[in-house]
């Protein structure tokens, strides 16, 4: 059981600073987090709020490798006194990441209501349709298709006013 | 593996530069789509232009969540590709495009389910030139012409269009009829009334349309305004601002018939404003209580008055540069007004007026700004006005550079200029004998980023590095704006920086190659 302390900060929260909230992942990990920082999840807001301060708050929905990037994620938006671009570019370095890993991260925001964090990646995932056809999105995702060429065929001449 | 994009972007589409295109795709079988739950699916797709998320009709993993997007975006640049023209050519009439457009919009609207919209946008060039040939024969009066254009066909389909986002309670709306066509020509579309009457609009932009002028305004929860290309009057404007009492950023770009700007409302943060070309007159800025200004266009018409809120201000030009030292009394007079705000961007077309005040020996105005941004190119003619700039700047703390791409200031046959004045080649910072107040006591921090690969910015790096003596951090990055640098010349480039002797003994040297 490894616990990663988050990237110290002079964030302090309205009502405690410093204080430490304990998350356990899916699989038994234990994360430490500055209470700031865990405000931005609004799940985690509630939480707290219920008092469950003390024992982990157990989140059976995400692994120990995604919530560690969560909480770096949320500290690094609770720090004080970053300017608008230094966050932009570290944001665009935090979602380089393997289009799995994406998912994954998309799956815990939406679970802890963070909503700077679902923006971000539904943007990437976005990103990675524009511009594609309907084939290249297959592909790019691994999607099977359920149609025969021919129904394929038939459904595109039905809405063909989407691939004009 | 790189995957073929085609962006029909226009000229403000951005083909975001995402490292998601240099993602691999994930392992063979896993479809991570079916994973998300609709309402991830439909906020993604929402993210996409409207024919985007249609297109993904076919694809079984979000099946007719596309009918279900809040936020429509209807942008004809995916059908009408002007990205190889110059900016003198305009585009001739685009049939093709306007019909498969104004299909892609009836259809979208007919199929979709949602039960509210947060967003529609629209951008195509309400071109009349067709309905205007058609209608020519009939020898119509004028009035009768323009009723008919109104009503008939285009006009009347748009007006529903709208309906349609007015009816599912949109709360931003954004409408550009002129798209890449040519500005100020003839009859343009009439915006129904009732949009200016909507209480849930938060966000208006309206580009290139007939505004009637005697209606109601009344927009209780619009937050944000913006108007281009509309012929307005002071008492449009008035009725604008009036109508809206929670309007907190207000945009008027090249609306010929403003005089005035009076705004007095504690709730409007900022302005941006830029008079037009047909601009007779001088357009007066009165808002005490605004924190952010922007100018632009034609600033030789504008009038700043009390603006003592201001902390931040923005100056441009627009393009025609013309050299005579004697009209730019007018900018002396504007970089007087804003002498007190905190944070001030310049573009470089101001720039290029402290170069020729340098070599007339007219310094800019004196003034309290702590932060200076310059977004600009880096030649031989504007050297000289960045000098003028830091050393009637004595309270800067930071300096933010962002270069942009460019050899030759003007584009427009405006060159004469270039000729007049004597600017030396070779190392200009070498040849700098006067003092720079602000370097020896105040600058902390310089941000240098976008085309920084030249001779200039070496040089200009290694004269501040020299002389600011407080200086705690430079950090230079190529981002945001992709470029072709190799590795090798990046190390060569992050070594010579490195090397640079430095006036601060805690200066923090950061390259980054984003």
């Amino acid at each position: 059981m490894s616990s990663s302390p988050p990237p110290s900060s002079a964030a302090a929260s309205p009502s405690c600073p410093k204080k430490m909230i304990a998350l356990r992942s899916s699989d038994g990990e234990t994360f430490e987090i500055e209470e700031a920082a865990a405000l931005q999840s609004k799940t985690l807001e509630n939480m707290i709020d219920e008092d469950c301060a003390g024992t982990p708050i157990p989140l059976p929905n995400v692994t120990g490798k995604i919530l560690a990037k969560v909480v770096e994620f949320c500290s690094k938006h609770a720090e004080p006194g970053v300017d608008d671009e230094s966050l932009r570019a570290w944001d665009a370095e935090f979602v380089n990441v393997e289009q799995a890993t994406v998912f994954d991260y998309i799956l815990a925001a939406n679970f802890l209501e963070i909503p700077t964090l679902l923006n971000l990646t539904c943007n990437v995932v976005a990103d990675m349709i524009r511009g594609k056809t309907p084939d290249e999105i297959r592909k790019f995702f691994n999607i099977k298709s359920i149609f025969s060429p021919e129904e394929e065929e038939e459904v595109r001449r039905e809405n063909h006013w989407a691939f004009e | 593996m790189m995957e073929q994009r085609r962006d029909f972007d226009g000229e403000n589409g951005t083909s975001r530069r995402t490292r998601a295109k240099g993602i691999a795709q994930s392992e063979p079988g896993v479809d991570r789509i079916r994973a998300l739950p609709d309402s991830i699916l439909i906020r993604i797709l929402s993210l996409l232009p409207a024919r985007d998320a249609a297109r993904t009709l076919v694809i079984p993993s979000f099946g007719r969540l596309w009918t279900s997007i809040y936020d429509l975006d209807f942008d004809w640049f995916v059908y009408h590709d002007c990205s190889g023209n110059s900016s003198w050519h305009c585009c001739s009439y685009d049939e093709g495009a306007l019909s498969r457009f104004a299909e892609l919009v009836r259809r979208v609207l007919a199929l979709h389910q949602g039960g509210r919209i947060r967003k529609f946008r629209l951008r195509f060039e309400f071109s009349i030139d067709r309905q205007l040939d058609e209608l020519m024969p009939l020898e119509l009066e004028p009035e009768e012409l323009e009723i008919m254009i109104r009503n008939g066909g285009l006009a009347g389909e748009v007006n529903r269009w709208i309906e349609f986002a007015a009816s599912r309670n949109v709360e931003v709306l954004d409408l550009d009829f002129l798209a890449c066509g040519l500005s100020n020509v003839g009859y343009k579309y009439e915006l129904p009334s009732f949009v200016l009457q909507s209480s849930f609009l938060t966000e208006l932009k309206l580009v290139s349309c007939k505004v009637n002028l005697s209606a109601d305004i009344v927009m209780r929860a619009l937050k944000v305004l913006c108007l281009k290309e509309i012929a307005l009057s002071d008492d449009s404007i008035k009725n604008f601002i009036d109508g809206c009492p929670v309007l907190e950023s207000l945009t008027v770009l090249d609306c010929y018939g403003l005089c005035e700007l009076n705004c007095g409302s504690q709730e409007l943060r900022s302005v941006t404003v830029a008079p037009g070309i047909l601009e007779e007159s001088r357009v007066k800025v009165a808002c005490p209580n605004i924190k952010s200004l922007s100018i632009s266009g034609w600033i030789e018409r504008l009038e700043l008055e009390s603006l003592s809120s201001l902390r931040d201000a923005s100056i441009d030009f627009c393009d025609c540069f013309l050299c005579v030292p004697d009209e730019y009394c007018e900018v002396q007079k504007i970089l007087e007004e804003l002498h007190h705000v905190r944070v001030l961007t310049m573009h470089h077309h101001p720039i290029l007026v402290l170069t020729v005040w340098e070599l007339m020996n007219l310094p800019c105005p004196s003034n309290s700004w702590q932060r200076l941004i310059l977004r600009t190119m880096l030649t031989k003619w504007h050297l000289p006005g960045i000098a003028n700039v830091l050393r009637s700047s004595p309270s800067l703390e930071v300096l933010v550079i962002h270069i942009i791409p460019g050899e030759v200031p003007s584009i427009d046959a405006q060159e004469a200029w270039l000729q007049l004045y004597k600017i030396c080649e070779g190392n200009y910072w070498d040849l700098q004998d006067r003092s720079f107040g602000c370097l020896a006591n105040c600058l902390r921090i310089v941000r240098v980023s976008g085309d920084i690969m030249k001779d200039h910015v070496i040089q200009l790096v290694q004269f501040l590095l020299r002389e600011a003596l407080v200086l705690q951090k430079l950090v230079v990055s190529t981002g945001p704006n992709d470029s072709s640098i190799s590795v090798k010349e990046s190390k060569e480039f992050s070594d010579k920086l490195l090397s640079f002797p430095r006036g601060s003994p805690q200066a923090v040297v950061v390259f980054s190659n984003a």
